[in-house]
């Protein structure tokens, strides 16, 4: 019963999120479901502070504000160094939910930054010293996504190889005539292992852009000597002079070598 | 006792001297703002080539834009906007732009308010996918709703925002160039320069109304450059700026050579930008100057210099419109020019009324008064900054105002810094300067290597800094610190 309510409230919550920006507080009991982690962005332990309040001048207090203080930060890793033990304005799923001093884990989006921060709530958990399982849910989830999204990136390319880059060159294509010219460089690397695709090769050579333009802001460079995992496809971009190239312009396109049993459990996974 | 008099006085008027030199020229009411929020104060991307909105209905809310990655922590899919609600006193993100990545955010990226529907406008290149240009508009730029897409085209460069509310029907220009055309990528004709208009974008579904018109006729070396920039007059008098490259120009291969060209349209854009005709070879679109030869992508400092425009027309008076632009093949000797027309772009000043060598990021605006104001930021080497140690570089930027056939400078420069915090794209290229009412308000990108010596003294920052020892931090009890970085700056000139 605990599940099906989970389910019919998650289903009702992510249909209210494709036209607004809030859900309703799941039923009491049940379980936050993974999509509600997928769909966070700050996950935290807090305490209602105080009720139709707010911290900014910009999110005006109503019955749906709420001040929370952060007393545990669960993801993601990279927040404000002052963020814990500060005071934020919530933007409460449903206003009856949750009364002044009880404390939650927080399943929310950001929204604002300024002299304090403002988070808009997707659902919340009564908290009664679970942390630690909410710590481990938030990461299991995140890892999940992660796994899902490298391994969309690992059935798209062509060819995913394990080495070391032994040479970096221009790689002699005309510039585009934009500000945004990739400066394509020609990086050769010595292959030690095929993750996917013909393991016969001994070399291979791929082309970044050596740009350090915006319009590249994403994409890997690399240098002689660097060791790792490259996910090569053909056609990431269609531009003069990339024809039948290799490249790996995504974050996702290079692992770490530590990674090779992940890429390679992945690359074996079936769609 | 006469000689410790004498000492007295002396040092009593060099007091007053040095006070009457640090404290601002009478009249000069500044307004300096970095815009970074107090909870960003841990960051160091370069927040580069900034733009500034100002909503002519409501002044207080006012919106920059940068090269700014949103926090991991509210969104990794959308890019910030800055904002302030309260004329620029307090500032705040806002991650609603589509397309960010998360070095940078967005590519390219300009943003206008048109008037009393108080949407806002963004012209951007997506900051996921290469050359992808969006136009974007939200009703409520403080709001977490994402913007609206109204256009999305692959194949664009440099999308430049202008928009003005005519009776309600925000009529809106994004100016950009149309690189499908480019006979260099492939494309036919090699007519690049482009307008994307709407006549009532505020509300209608997307596209709303938005169409593209090729500005270029004239025969070109196969792509015009980057800008394309637009200035709006209340009576619907629109010009438009761009550089023509010149057939046996270089095109992009160390340098160009082109033909600054202003063209103009009495009524909203509707006519095609038809309405100057140049008396040499009877195309539309008068060419001020010819045969300007611009440096590409070469260096001044640590900036890239090479396609450089602003234009403005004088709200009282449509006939009065300025132009600015940089040029030269030297870049370490980038010039910038300032000239005008009185006749509604149909003769220009055959000389500069202003020069400015070692400079870039030109931006003009015209105020209800008729006095021009010009923002450029000039390489100085050696410079007088701080932070950088002897002998460095130093960027200044400067406000300058033109009334009375006269160009006044501000008592200090907006800011004075080393150019060392960065080895690319330090300031952007561009920045940004309009007029609402009397008052000027503007952005610019700067070191913020935290010395008051550096800035105006107007000067405010909302991330933690320590004056006194010169050091920034991500924490309030300055536990943390941070290196310095290039952020943007807000500023408004009023007298």
């Amino acid at each position: 019963m605990q599940i099906r309510t989970g389910l019919v409230w998650l289903a009702s919550c992510l249909a209210a999120l494709a036209t607004q920006v809030t859900c309703a507080a799941p039923p009491a009991g049940a379980a936050i479901e993974e999509e509600v982690v997928r769909q966070a962005t700050f996950v935290f332990i807090g305490t209602v502070e105080k009720k139709r309040a707010s911290t900014m001048d910009e999110v005006r207090a109503t019955a749906s504000t709420a001040i929370v203080r952060v007393d545990r930060i669960l993801e993601p890793a990279q927040v404000p160094a002052d963020l814990a033990g500060s005071r934020i304005t919530l933007q409460l799923a449903d206003a009856d939910s949750i009364q002044q001093g009880a404390a939650a884990t927080f399943y929310t989006r950001g929204w604002l930054v300024g002299d304090s921060i403002a988070v808009i709530e997707i659902a919340h958990r009564d908290y009664s010293g679970e942390a630690d399982l909410a710590d481990a849910q938030v990461k299991a989830t995140r890892q999940k996504i992660a796994d899902e999204a490298l391994a969309g990136e690992i059935r798209s390319a062509e060819s995913v190889v394990m080495g070391r880059v032994i040479q970096v060159k221009p790689a002699g294509i005309p510039e585009l005539p934009t500000e945004h010219t990739p400066n394509w460089l020609r990086a050769q690397i010595a292959v030690e292992s095929v993750l996917k695709g013909p393991s016969t090769r001994k070399t291979v050579s791929l082309l970044f852009p050596g740009s350090p333009d915006p319009a590249w802001g994403g994409a890997p460079k690399f240098q002689e000597g660097q060791e790792g995992i490259w996910l090569l496809h053909r056609g990431q971009v269609v531009l003069p002079g990339l024809d039948n190239e290799f490249t790996a312009l995504k974050a996702l396109d290079f692992q770490s070598g530590r990674e090779r049993e992940r890429v390679r459990g992945l690359a074996a996974k079936p769609e | 006792m006469i000689t410790c008099a004498r000492r007295r006085f002396s040092s009593a008027l060099l007091a007053a001297l040095t006070l009457a030199v640090a404290t601002p020229g009478r009249g000069e009411d500044v307004k300096l703002v970095d815009v970074v929020p107090r909870f960003q104060s841990g960051e160091t991307t370069t927040d580069s080539e900034p733009n500034v909105a100002v909503d002519p209905a409501n002044p207080h809310h006012i919106v920059v834009s940068a090269f700014t990655p949103c926090p991991p922590m509210i969104s990794t899919v959308f890019a910030p906007i800055y904002f302030s609600t309260d004329g620029g006193d307090s500032w705040h993100l806002n991650c609603i732009v589509p397309g960010n990545n998360a070095a940078f955010g967005t590519g390219d990226i300009t943003i206008r308010f048109a008037g009393h529907t108080g949407v806002l406008y963004a012209g951007t290149l997506n900051g996921s996918s290469f050359l992808e240009l969006n136009v974007l508009r939200t009703a409520n730029f403080a709001a977490p709703t994402p913007m609206t897409l109204l256009v999305s085209r692959s194949r664009e460069d440099q999308p430049y925002t202008q928009a003005y509310e005519e009776h309600g029907s925000d009529h809106v220009f994004i100016g950009n160039n149309n690189l499908l055309k480019s006979t260099l990528l492939g494309g036919t004709g090699g007519q690049t320069a482009s307008e994307d208009l709407s006549q009532d974008a505020a509300s209608a579904a997307p596209p709303a109304g938005f169409g593209t018109d090729l500005l270029e006729e004239r025969p070109t070396c196969g792509q015009d450059l980057p800008p394309v920039r637009t200035a709006i007059h209340d009576d619907g008098t629109v010009y438009l700026a761009y550089f023509r490259n010149e057939v046996g120009s270089p095109c992009f291969s160390g340098s160009n050579t082109a033909d600054l060209v202003v063209a103009r349209d009495d009524h909203w854009g509707t006519g095609g930008f038809k309405a100057l005709t140049d008396a040499g070879d009877g195309k539309p679109g008068v060419r001020v100057a010819s045969g300007l030869n611009i440096t590409w992508l070469q260096n001044l400092g640590t900036e890239r210099v090479g396609a450089q425009l602003s234009i403005a027309v004088d709200p009282k008076d449509r006939k009065t419109v300025y132009v600015a632009w940089g040029d030269g093949l030297d870049p370490a000797n980038f010039t910038l020019h300032v000239r005008s027309s009185n006749d509604g772009g149909l003769t220009w000043s055959p000389s500069d009324l202003k020069t400015v060598v070692s400079a870039t990021n030109p931006a003009l605006a015209i105020n209800r008064e008729g006095t021009v104001g010009f923002l450029y930021q000039k390489l100085v080497n050696p410079g007088t900054c701080q932070g950088g140690g002897p002998g460095i570089a130093c960027w200044e930027t400067h406000f300058e105002q033109h009334r009375h056939h006269a160009w006044k400078d501000l008592a200090q420069p907006l800011a004075n810094v080393p150019d060392n915090v960065s080895n690319y794209l330090t300031l952007g290229d561009y920045n940004h300067v309009l007029a609402v009412g009397e008052t000027f308000h503007g952005a610019f990108s700067a070191n913020n290597y935290p010395d008051k010596k550096n800035f105006h003294p107007a000067v405010k920052f909302h991330r933690h800094v320590d004056w006194v020892t010169h050091k920034l931090f991500a924490d309030a009890a300055h536990t943390v610190p941070v290196s310095p970085s290039v952020d943007p700056f807000y500023f408004k000139v009023s007298d």
